[in-house]
């Protein structure tokens, strides 16, 4: 249902699908117009124009009435067009899944096969089979059906290959299902996608090709009416009479318009990507939209935040992403943002230089002070001075911030030249070599000339790091930098960040899920939960003494080496939707401290012995 | 001495790759190589190692996803190559990594909950919908999350719903490949927690794949540590990290993240090439205590002291 509202959205695609139900109802309701018969000659009326008498449409060579022709011969080629297109969906899918479920020898045979079909100008594989099976509307249907097994085999290939490798193949496999019902149940679902994609794409191809043959004399065989034969007899007389030939021809454009533009419909309705609305190009920088007046900031250190709010507005509906969040970091200080998933750790990194894709993100509130300068009410322009030169990034999958088409050397150098255009070639090169010596490459001539793929998770990590260097930032955010890496080489990369963020007096803004990663590079912490910062304070003494209820939670579900089996304790409930927060204290249904007053109001940040917090708790405890 | 209910003896698996051109040999990768282990019923059994040891390779020869080169993988006693695969479906079953993608995305949790039911265990409708509810129960799962499709869960909840549908199987071997390493530490510790439960209440054993230490010291009773598809080390959960006999598993335990040590890395190194594996002891080139023999010659795993094994010319306690 979802499908077809998206489908008519796309106004082409709706024309497209009107203009098909039309002639699919009028090729429909044909035997029940009372037309005259389609073949019977009458020679008085030869070349009869349009509106004439008794025929609507006119008459042709032969004096038949055009119009009964048209819609007969509409019917026919539509019949025959969608029959071709069924069977050569039908073989292709099938040829297409065993060669992709099974592999291999047969997977080699099937293919080459189809590669030499393929190989053939279309037109002339199917004159080919006609002048062997002879002329006729079957046979052309069946040389048009083969002509196409091809596209189908190799689309339906494809994906197969991608879903028989999955998980939930393996998973089904397991759980008892037969060669037989694995593929008809499990895989098929998932490509009839697919295939309709495909069928809808061609269809109109097919009954293009099936009129070609009827038009070259090899389909449809006098008197019988489809659309290519009308082509094919009124060409004698295209000058003198060019209705005969115009009406087929108007009617074949027409339909294969028709299913075209629909065709296209479904495929953008039933493409993923596209459904996410990739196609809509965000902002170069994200909507700031706040609210007045700006709260007033002290300056501290290097980058002071102050009540920062960004919201995500999708469809109608405002998500509170961050929801004031206040921190500052000092130049040659490491600030840890930790929290889980939805926390709004990311966001709040990415809003710092306005990448939060806009739409569907606004920044509503807050001020980030850098040097005095606020971010937030930069333009683009001015804004492209901090991102990735001031301020720059490391993420946490190296290999999607890095082009797999170009060497490491190529992508130091244009990190490098994008602020800094004043270097020549050689003075690049030796500064990238430099930048990748500062990453402890061992050998940096030989990873200049590599490309991302050659090199392994922890060097793709270290080339990362190396690029956010590329310009002497004075902050560094690094976002689950070592996350997906395995622990000798998470500890390498920490390794090299801390006596990178030392010796340059760096600041380092490190985003992670992981407290005991934290606890070896942070010099403070700020935990974050549900969009807010709830408790912020030294390193040191917030995995001494947490105070925020929360904060201890997250510990305590965190199993320690050294402990022995000592099982972490859970954390009861799961997080809030962001799209419906509770009035008071996110945490409140989770927390064994919860009194009333914490489900009333919101919670204000309080300063207490040098630690912020959001609890009551904590304002009783240490009145 | 209990007879053990899964047992591997020196299995071997090797991966064909692609031929870089028509002129070259086909380049074999051995991913797991003469594996031997045996795991008693009941037994939480931890398998730690980092990515491309060959761990996941290991834990689908366990359940008959791959079919081993060479040795054998015995079921209670029975091989399991020569056992129909329904029969080996029944008796050891595997969770995966990737909680939403071991879901087919077009079925909904019922339907996908049911195929072992109707499959493997020959259950008909009625009593296939009562053992649905029981098993929705024991995983903390509402039962309105049967009429719904895999993308409405949360991690968490999508590798709960892996779990059941292991369960379903009826078998009492979990092979279970980083069953929280997607997760968040919240969630990852209400599952530990579940599948504590589960084990007591099913009688369950578990194959636990990590590459977490502190989990698999905390979940775990017995570890084998993997290195470049070999077993390094095996010993007990709640020693072989404080008393590492392989510098290997010191190196694991020393790289990994506590809150309450500094950070440690180790000097440079080149990680060996699978494709061409040393001669010798294949983390001789990391190791702060190789000598010549450990280039030369391949460590076998060896008994060292009481159940404690390990694959090492000179082990740190001597």
């Amino acid at each position: 249902m979802e499908l077809v509202t998206r489908i008519i959205r796309n106004r082409l695609a709706a024309f497209g699908a009107v203009m098909l139900l039309l002639i699919l109802i009028v090729s429909l309701l044909t035997p029940v117009f009372g037309l005259t018969d389609p073949n019977v000659i009458d020679t008085s009326n030869r070349f009869m124009l349009p509106f004439g008498e008794g025929h609507l449409l006119g008459a042709d060579h032969l004096g038949r009435d055009i119009l009964s022709r048209l819609l007969w011969g509409t019917r026919l080629s539509l019949m025959v067009g969608v029959a071709a297109a069924i069977i050569a969906a039908t073989a292709g899918s099938l040829i297409g899944i065993l060669a992709g479920y099974y592999g291999g020898r047969l997977d080699m045979i099937l293919m080459r096969s189809i590669d030499v079909l393929m190989a053939f100008p279309y037109i002339l594989l199917a004159l080919a089979i006609v002048a062997v099976l002879g002329p006729s509307l079957m046979n052309a249907l069946i040389a048009v059906a083969i002509v196409n097994i091809p596209f189908f085999a190799r689309n339906v290939r494809g994906a197969t290959l991608a879903i028989a490798q999955s998980d939930y193949i393996a998973a089904a496999k397991l759980s008892g299902r037969n060669t037989f019902s694995l593929l008809l149940f499990e895989l098929m679902p998932n490509l009839i996608s697919v295939i309709v994609v495909a069928f809808s794409t061609t269809v109109g191809w097919m009954i293009l090709e099936t009129a070609g043959l009827s038009f070259l004399g090899l389909g449809s065989q006098p008197p019988q009416s489809d659309l290519g034969s009308m082509l094919g007899e009124g060409r004698a007389a295209l000058i003198t009479h060019p209705h005969t030939s115009l009406i087929p021809g108007i009617m074949i454009f027409a339909i294969v318009m028709g299913i075209n533009l629909l065709g296209d419909g479904i495929r953008d309705a039933l493409d993923p990507r596209l459904a996410k609305g990739a196609l809509r190009r965000a902002l170069p920088i994200t909507k700031i939209d706040r609210d007045l007046p700006l709260p007033r900031t002290e300056e501290r250190g290097l980058l002071s935040v102050s009540g920062l709010k960004t919201d995500f507005q999708i469809a109608g509906k405002t998500t509170k992403a961050i929801r004031d969040v206040s921190f500052h970091i000092g130049r040659g200080e490491c600030l840890a943002l930790v929290g889980e998933s939805g926390s709004g750790k990311s966001v709040t990194a990415l809003s710092l230089t306005g990448l939060v894709a806009s739409p569907p993100a606004v920044i509503t509130g807050g001020k980030i002070l850098f040097e005095g300068t606020d971010l937030l009410s930069l333009k683009f322009e001015q804004m492209r001075e901090y991102r990735g030169k001031r301020i720059a990034y490391v993420f946490q999958d190296p290999n999607s911030s890095l082009h797999p088409l170009h060497n490491i050397c190529d992508q130091l150098i244009e990190s490098i030249k994008v602020h800094d255009g004043s270097m020549g070639r050689r003075a690049l090169e030796a500064k990238a070599v430099q930048l990748l010596k500062d990453v402890r490459i061992a050998s940096p001539e030989r990873v200049m000339k590599s490309y991302p793929h050659e090199l392994s998770g922890g060097m793709r990590q270290r080339i990362g790091i190396a690029i956010a260097l590329a310009n002497d930032p004075e902050l560094i955010i690094a976002d689950e930098p070592t996350t997906a890496l395995d622990v000798t080489v998470q500890a390498q990369i920490l390794h090299i960040l801390k006596r990178l963020q030392r010796e340059r007096g760096l600041a380092l803004l490190f985003i992670s899920h992981d407290m005991n990663v934290v606890a070896q590079i942070s010099d403070r912490i700020a935990v974050m939960y549900a969009g807010q910062i709830v408790e912020a304070g030294s390193t040191k003494a917030v995995l001494e003494k947490p105070r925020h209820p929360y904060t201890k939670a997250l510990l305590d579900c965190l199993p320690q080496l050294g402990k022995g089996q000592a099982m972490p304790r859970a954390i009861n409930g799961s997080p809030p939707l962001l799209e419906d927060l509770p009035d008071g204290c996110a945490f409140a249904p989770r927390c064994s401290f919860v009194t009333p007053a914490c489900q009333k109001r919101p919670i204000d940040v309080n300063l207490i012995g040098g630690r912020s917090l959001r609890c009551i708790r904590m304002e009783l405890d240490d009145g | 001495m209990v007879r053990a209910i899964l047992e591997l003896t020196g299995v071997n698996k090797n991966f064909i790759l692609k031929r870089t051109s028509i002129f070259e040999p086909h380049r074999i990768l051995p991913a797991v190589k003469n594996v031997s282990l045996s795991i008693k019923p009941g037994e939480r059994f931890g398998i730690i190692g980092e990515s491309g040891c060959g761990k996941s390779t290991l834990a689908r020869l366990m359940v008959g996803l791959y079919t081993p080169d060479g040795g054998l993988v015995r079921l209670e006693g029975s091989p399991l190559q020569d056992m129909p695969a329904s029969d080996r479906n029944r008796a050891i079953q595997y969770v995966f990594q990737d909680p939403a993608g071991s879901l087919n995305p077009r079925k909904t949790i019922r339907q996908i909950l049911a195929t072992p039911l109707r499959a493997l265990a020959g259950l008909n409708h009625q009593q296939a919908e009562i053992k649905l509810q029981e098993i929705m129960v024991a995983v903390n799962m509402p039962l309105s999350a049967l009429d719904r499709y895999p993308h409405e869960f949360s991690g968490g909840q999508a590798q709960r719903i892996g779990i059941a549908r292991a369960l379903l199987a009826g078998s009492q071997i979990l092979v279970l490949d980083e069953p929280v390493s997607a997760l968040d530490v919240s969630v990852q510790a209400q599952l530990l927690e579940l599948l504590v439960k589960l084990k007591e209440k099913f009688g369950l054993t578990y194959v636990f794949i990590s590459h977490d230490l502190a989990v698999i010291e905390a979940f775990c009773e017995k570890v084998a540590v993997m290195y470049y598809g070999e077993i390094v080390e095996i010993g007990r959960a709640d020693k072989l990290f404080q008393q590492a006999l392989h510098p290997y598993t010191e190196l694991l335990a020393r790289t990994a993240p506590r809150q309450n040590a500094d950070l440690y890395t180790e000097q440079q190194f080149e990680l060996p090439d699978p494709l061409n594996p040393p001669i010798g002891c294949a983390f001789a080139a990391r190791c702060p205590r190789a000598e010549k023999t450990c280039h030369q010659k391949k460590p076998k795993l060896s008994l060292q002291k009481a159940s404690s094994y390990v694959a090492c010319h000179f082990p740190l306690n001597q």
